[in-house]
């Protein structure tokens, strides 16, 4: 086990690296920086003197190098514009990023592996119909869409919810639905889909000729089965509600890491674009890391098969 | 559902009035997306305590479903149309959910075919067995733990103490049907249902578990249910023996008459189609064709189609049972002590 998660964790920092590497050169192949911040009359000698000042004279290859060995001293670079640390920059915006997935995410999870353990207990039911309906709309949804639907009913027609900003907890309710909502959607599928495949198997008979309740059957024999499959999906998920996060902070104008990333990707502001994304690259990893561990945990049959040679 | 029901006659196998567990009737149907099939057709069955019923017969002849009917564990599809389940002067089919749930795991126990899939691959085999302990004695934790090293040591599994802790991933196919047994007699059961208990391991094992089987029967002086297609296994661990056909049981006896005068052409068949060792035969002879799927059963004896002695007296009836001797009866109207 322990050698596996090894294994893991070195082909994690080759990943990021690839990232890392790939974000650096397709950031500069976009276009020269000094454009979208000067107008076109400036002259070329203040160009030139900022050129200088942000390091891109140099050759792509040397600043690329001088990036690399930057980051192992824990410099990210300098933002183009207010001249401040990109990390001091971006890490002002990840705890309201934070407080948006980590609500929409444990409500998912929840509302989630619920649902889709009805639809599958209630198998070719109305209530199995209905909930994998509402799944399908929901997860197939645009969420800018869904968010744009949503602000229309509760904030335009109710009044009920503010649309934009942070500033109090109502805030929170229409961003946190619009991506919890998708999110959700394809949890509860994937839950039944695993519940179902469990509950025809033969230990479920076992647990019911044993004389376990129905609910005893379902929490304590089928769930931690079909938990394995699920714990993967909802993983993976997670990169997703990254990315979902950016869009729906734009739409909510939540003051999140999202939106700063969006304006600094139209500006160039190559530090901080470059950070964010080494930030949720780093976050998906670990969040896969965390899975094959938990998976590890979950099924027994796993831990062995690394341990045993 | 026709004649069986009338006959008032002792039935084989009963060595007192009543029976500990008695199924009368008992029809089943499946719902498929075709219409309902009728699966299992009014069949009686009883065995007492002490005392083991072979059930033998091919796959798809109804002999699992006849007990899971009995014990409420059929699957979502199938549904009992008809007769009564008596255990110990109850009828199973008309207690609830609750009650049943009571029952099971405690008085009435089953084993089944493959242990390897029949075990949470997510718990360990101590949690599984002492889940029985704990539902149905109460027991406490410290308690229960001793309980189930006790069990695996009655069962035979070497180490118990170190084993209750591993995963049924862990175990081999032998050691995970000890395990099952292990878990189903925690309660010391009055009715052990034992479906197929061996027939997904190797052949030494086998031996083995049948042995297993049959000196946990006198320990607790249950009474045991052998489901299986191997008359074999029958020859070894059986007291009495109903063959079943079809959805149909087709002939009962003690387990010596049956093999020394088999009555049905059926059970004829399956004797001559094992292989024996006091016997000099050239070569063994197979039933002609194959046993039918539920929608294709006839109206009359439904081994008329594979029959080499019927004749038209065998379709459009069922054929009732007749007793030849106070614990041996057929249903087949040309039995082989007359046609042959």
């Amino acid at each position: 086990m322990t050698r596996y998660i090894l294994i893991k964790i070195l082909r994690s920092f080759l990943t990021l690296w690839i990232v890392v590497t790939a974000v650096f050169f397709v950031l500069r192949a976009s276009g020269d920086p000094i454009y979208s911040v000067f107008s076109l009359g400036t002259p070329e000698a203040t160009l030139d003197v900022f050129r200088v000042k942000w390091g891109i004279d140099k050759s792509m290859i040397e600043q690329y190098f001088i990036y690399v060995s930057d980051i192992f001293k824990g410099d990210f670079g300098t933002s183009f514009f207010d001249g401040r640390q990109a990390w001091d920059i971006v890490m002002e915006r990840v705890p309201k990023t934070l407080l948006l997935g980590g609500v929409t995410f444990s409500i998912s999870v929840v509302i989630g592996v619920v649902l889709g353990a009805i639809a599958a207990l209630k198998h070719g039911t109305f209530w199995d119909r209905g909930i994998m309906t509402a799944a399908v709309a929901a997860f197939s949804m645009p969420s800018y869409f869904l968010a744009l639907l949503l602000i229309l009913l509760f904030s335009l027609q109710l009044r009920w919810l503010p649309t934009a900003g942070a500033s109090t907890w109502q805030h929170i309710i229409l961003p946190a639905t619009t991506l919890g909502l998708t999110l959700a959607g394809s949890i509860a599928r994937f839950t039944r889909s695993a519940m179902l495949e469990v509950l025809r198997q033969s230990y479920m008979r076992t647990a019911r000729a044993k004389g376990a309740s129905r609910f005893r059957q379902i929490a304590w024999h089928a769930l931690p089965n079909a938990a394995i499959p699920t714990v993967t999906v909802i993983g993976f998920q997670l990169g997703w509600l990254i990315g979902g996060s950016v869009v729906i902070e734009t739409v909510f104008s939540w003051p999140g890491a999202g939106r700063l990333f969006i304006t600094a990707v139209g500006v160039r502001d190559f530090a901080v674009v470059q950070l964010f994304i080494l930030m949720v690259a780093s976050t998906v990893i670990t969040a896969n890391l965390l899975v094959d561990i938990l998976y590890g945990y979950l099924d027994p049959r796993i831990s062995v098969t690394g341990d045993s040679k | 559902m026709s004649g069986e029901a009338k006959h008032t006659t002792p039935a084989p196998g009963a060595t007192e009035a009543e029976p500990l567990f008695q199924v009368r009737d008992l029809s089943v149907v499946f719902d498929t997306p075709d219409g309902t099939v009728q699966v299992v057709d009014s069949v009686n069955l009883k065995v007492s305590a002490g005392r083991t019923l072979g059930l033998v017969g091919e796959s798809g002849s109804g002999k699992s479903v006849t007990c899971l009917a009995a014990l409420g564990l059929l699957a979502s599809r199938g549904r009992v149309t008809g007769g009564k389940v008596m255990f110990n002067g109850r009828d199973l089919l008309k207690i609830d959910d609750a009650e049943m749930s009571k029952l099971r795991g405690c008085e009435v126990a089953m084993v089944f075919q493959d242990p390897m899939v029949s075990l949470n691959p997510v718990r360990t085999i101590g949690w599984q067995i002492s889940e029985s302990i704990f539902l149905h004695q109460g027991l406490s934790r410290d308690a229960a733990a001793k309980r189930t090293i006790e069990l695996l040591d009655m069962v035979g599994i070497p180490n118990s103490k170190s084993r209750v802790l591993e995963y049924p991933h862990q175990f081999s196919g032998g050691m995970s049907q000890r395990a099952m047994i292990a878990m189903a007699i925690a309660c010391q059961p009055k009715l052990l249902i034992a479906d197929e208990p061996t027939t997904a391991l190797d052949v030494t094992i086998q031996a083995q578990i049948l042995e297993l089987l049959s000196d946990l029967k006198k320990e607790l002086n249950m009474a045991l249910i052998l489901i299986t297609h191997d008359l074999g296994v029958i020859a070894e661990a059986a007291d009495d023996v109903a063959v079943m056909y079809a959805g149909r049981v087709v002939e009962e006896a003690q387990v010596l008459d049956l093999f020394d005068a088999p009555l049905h052409h059926y059970t004829l068949g399956l004797l001559n189609s094992l292989p024996r060792v006091d016997r000099k035969i050239d070569r063994l002879s197979a039933i002609e064709g194959a046993a039918p799927p539920p929608q294709e059963f006839v109206t009359g004896c439904r081994f008329e189609p594979r029959c080499g002695h019927c004749n038209a007296s065998c379709t459009g009836t069922r054929p009732e049972f007749t007793d030849i001797s106070a614990t041996h009866r057929v249903a087949c109207k040309h039995p082989m002590s007359v046609s042959s």
